[in-house]
Parts: structure tokens; C-alpha cells; sequence
């Protein structure tokens, strides 16, 4: 039953990475290719984040990935911030 | 076959397609992006082949800081030569080829002649896990680089800290290097040091505390702390000044004087030094060698002889 949610999970994250990978590859511009990146690939991670949790089912494994989830979310939107910021400035 | 030779396989030729980019890059900025995601693919697979020192020390410094100095190296190439940004380089590809290709027939020698050994029963690596546990670490490559080897180490930080003076000399002295982020009032970024640095500090300690017994160490925590020096730099918090302070030099040498001192003091006593100067002074000359490394790499990518406070 943990495994089966486990897998669930875990397909579920990489669907959504799978996804903002061909978001960033096939959309036309800057602006569109951030939006699919960093919101498909947060949830991506967050999902096989939580799978890991749930594999490992400690509760420190747990406090762990979530930190680094949060972290990651914190990088990737400053980083999509400052990029997109960048972008709107050659622009324009 | 099973999913483990898949995911070796998959990285493998994960690495060997990074690594061809690097090298036929046509443009110097793709090469340099591509050497960066080289280096975090390098680090997963010292992950899965067990060597969590190194995988760290990659992801660290392989990826993340070399890849900041190259970056920083790159701006202020194409301040000087703007032609350098678009240019083709095929000359230097053709170069680069031979260069990649005798190191990755240097590298597959080695390889395929360390496979062909057997392993013997008085090699160093066997010695060493015999002898690790008289020492109470729990890390062998920390036993390595601080109880066996403590002259290769030492070595090493005097390479550094000559790296760091060879790059002083180098570097043009009046060129003060502008702040890549035009605004630092942005709230965002003010909240992401906020978060990053005081945790980067914080993951810095543990590595170092961690790093008798578990994978970490100076080498890792001090780079861990270069990145958040980094970070101060592109946010406008830490500012490139024209002279170092004090602190700043004490802090360059204070390295090779830690381990220097931890290699050469058990040798007036005839004792190995674990067993004369006990685990606490590993760990003091550790943390020195991890303030040395993290003020080198941040004055690095500052390209300045010193820093300041840039807040006030």
C-alpha cells in the first residue's frame, strides 16, 4: 500500500517535471518558458519529495525534504523573478 | 538487465554528452553553462558510486562556485573584448578536442588498467579502514586528508592561497567589478539572503562538525560558506574594495597556519597527531582551514584584493 502511493507520487512528480521540460523547450519566449519551468517543475519536486517521505516514513527524513523543497521554491522564484525582470528590461 | 546498470548507463552518457558540449561549445558562454550542469552530473554519480565526500565537493565546487568564477571570468572577458561573446572559436575547439581527447584516452587507461588489479591485501585503502578505528573518526577521508596524508592537505591550502595571490597579481587592480543585480532593493532578493545566508552558515558548521565521522569536512564547509560570500557579492551586501583589511589576511592564511601547525607540531613530539593532540585539534584546524577557503573563493569571485560592508 506505501509502495502504491509511493509509485503514485513519484509518477505524478516526474509527469509534472516532464511536463515543464517540454514547456521549457517548446514554448516561444522567455515569459512563457518560466512559467511552465518553475511552476510544473515546483510541484514536480514537491510530489517526489512527498513519495520519498512517504518511502521512508521518518519523520526526520520528512522535516529534511521539506526544507529542501522550500528552499528550492524559494530559488527557483527569485531566480525566475530576476531572470524575467532581465528579460522585460532588454525588451523593452 | 536490471534498473541500476540503467541509471549508471543513463549518467554515463549524461556525462560524456556534457562533457562533449563543453569542449565543441561554439560559444564560450554555452560552454561555460554546460561545464556547470557537467559538474552537478559528475557530483550524482559520485553519489551513486558511494563517495559522498567527493559528490558534495563537486556539487560545491565543481558546479557551483567553479561555475561562478567562470561566469565572473566570462563578464569581464567581454567588458575587455566584446567581440569574444559571439565569437566561434574554432580555433580554440580544434585545441580543446585534442586536449579532451588524450585526457579521456589518459583517463580510460587508468580506468581500465585500475579494473585489471586485484585488490591487494596491503594496498592504502585497506590500511586504512584497518586503521581508523584507533583514531575514533568515523571518516575515512577525513582520517586521510588530516591523520595520513596531513602533508598533502597542507600542500594544498599553500596551493590555494598561491592560486588566490597568482589571480591578485593578474587581475587588473583599478577594474572594481559592478554588481550583476542593478537594483538591490528588490524585496525578494533582500528576503532570499535573508533565508540563504544565515542557513548556509548554519550547513557550513554541520558539515564541518559532521565531517569526522560522516561524509563534510573543511573543503565542503568552506565552500558552502564561498557561496554565500557569493551571493553577499551579487546582491550589492558585500561591495569589492581596493585594500584588505586585517581580519580579511588573517583570515587568507589562517588555513596553511591551522593545518601547518597540525602536521608539523606532532613531529617535535615523534606522535602521530591524533593520538598526541586529540580530535579537538583536528577540528580547530578545520574550521581555520574552512575560514581560509571561504574568504579565498569569495575574494576570487570578487576579483578584488579586499571587501566591504556594502549596506552602510
Amino acid at each position: 500500500m506505501v509502495d502504491l502511493i509511493a509509485l503514485l507520487l513519484l509518477l505524478s512528480g516526474c509527469f509534472f517535471i516532464f511536463a515543464g521540460t517540454v514547456g521549457m523547450l517548446r514554448l516561444p519566449d522567455v515569459f512563457c518558458r518560466l512559467h511552465a519551468m518553475t511552476k510544473a517543475d515546483n510541484l514536480g519536486l514537491l510530489l517526489i519529495c512527498m513519495a520519498l517521505a512517504v518511502m521512508d516514513g521518518r519523520l526526520r527524513t520528512t522535516l529534511l525534504l521539506l526544507l529542501i523543497w522550500l528552499l528550492a521554491l524559494l530559488a527557483s522564484t527569485v531566480s525566475a523573478h530576476l531572470i524575467a525582470r532581465h528579460a522585460r528590461g532588454q525588451s523593452q | 538487465m536490471n534498473v541500476g546498470l540503467l541509471i549508471d548507463l543513463l549518467l554515463g552518457l549524461i556525462l560524456v554528452g556534457l562533457a562533449v558540449q563543453v569542449v565543441l561549445g561554439r560559444q564560450l558562454f554555452r560552454s561555460i553553462v554546460f561545464y556547470v550542469a557537467f559538474g552537478l552530473a559528475m557530483a550524482l554519480v559520485w553519489a551513486r558510486l558511494g563517495a559522498v565526500d567527493l559528490a558534495l565537493a563537486d556539487a560545491a565546487l565543481g558546479a557551483g562556485l567553479t561555475g561562478a568564477l567562470m561566469l565572473a571570468a566570462f563578464r569581464r572577458l567581454i567588458k575587455l573584448d566584446p567581440a569574444q561573446a559571439v565569437t566561434s572559436g574554432s580555433a580554440h575547439t580544434a585545441l580543446a578536442l585534442l586536449i579532451a581527447v588524450l585526457a579521456a584516452g589518459m583517463v580510460a587507461t587508468i580506468g581500465l588498467t585500475a579494473m585489471a588489479l586485484e585488490s591487494q591485501p596491503g594496498a592504502a585503502g585497506v590500511a586504512v579502514f584497518e586503521a581508523l578505528p584507533a583514531t575514533g573518526l568515523g571518516n575515512p577521508v577525513t582520517g586521510v586528508l588530516l591523520a595520513w596524508r596531513g602533508f598533502d592537505t597542507l600542500v594544498e591550502m599553500v596551493v590555494l592561497l598561491t592560486a588566490f595571490l597568482g589571480a591578485r597579481v593578474v587581475a587588473d587592480e583599478g577594474w572594481a567589478p559592478r554588481s550583476t543585480v542593478a537594483s538591490f532593493d528588490l524585496p525578494l532578493l533582500r528576503t532570499l539572503v535573508a533565508a540563504i545566508v544565515p542557513l548556509a552558515s548554519l550547513i557550513a558548521l554541520y558539515l564541518l562538525w559532521i565531517g569526522s565521522d560522516q561524509p563534510g569536512g573543511a573543503f565542503q564547509a568552506g565552500s558552502v560558506l564561498a557561496a554565500a560570500g557569493v551571493l553577499l557579492l551579487l546582491t550589492g551586501q558585500l561591495l569589492p574594495a581596493p585594500t584588505s583589511s586585517a581580519w580579511l589576511r588573517l583570515g587568507l592564511v589562517l588555513g596553511v597556519a591551522g593545518i601547518g601547525l597540525l602536521v608539523l607540531l606532532p613531529m617535535l613530539s615523534g606522535r602521530p597527531p591524533l593520538a598526541w593532540l586529540g580530535r579537538g585539534a583536528l577540528l580547530l584546524a578545520e574550521s581555520m582551514m574552512m575560514v581560509s577557503i571561504g574568504c579565498t573563493l569569495t575574494l576570487m569571485f570578487a576579483g578584488a584584493p579586499g571587501l566591504k560592508d556594502g549596506t552602510r
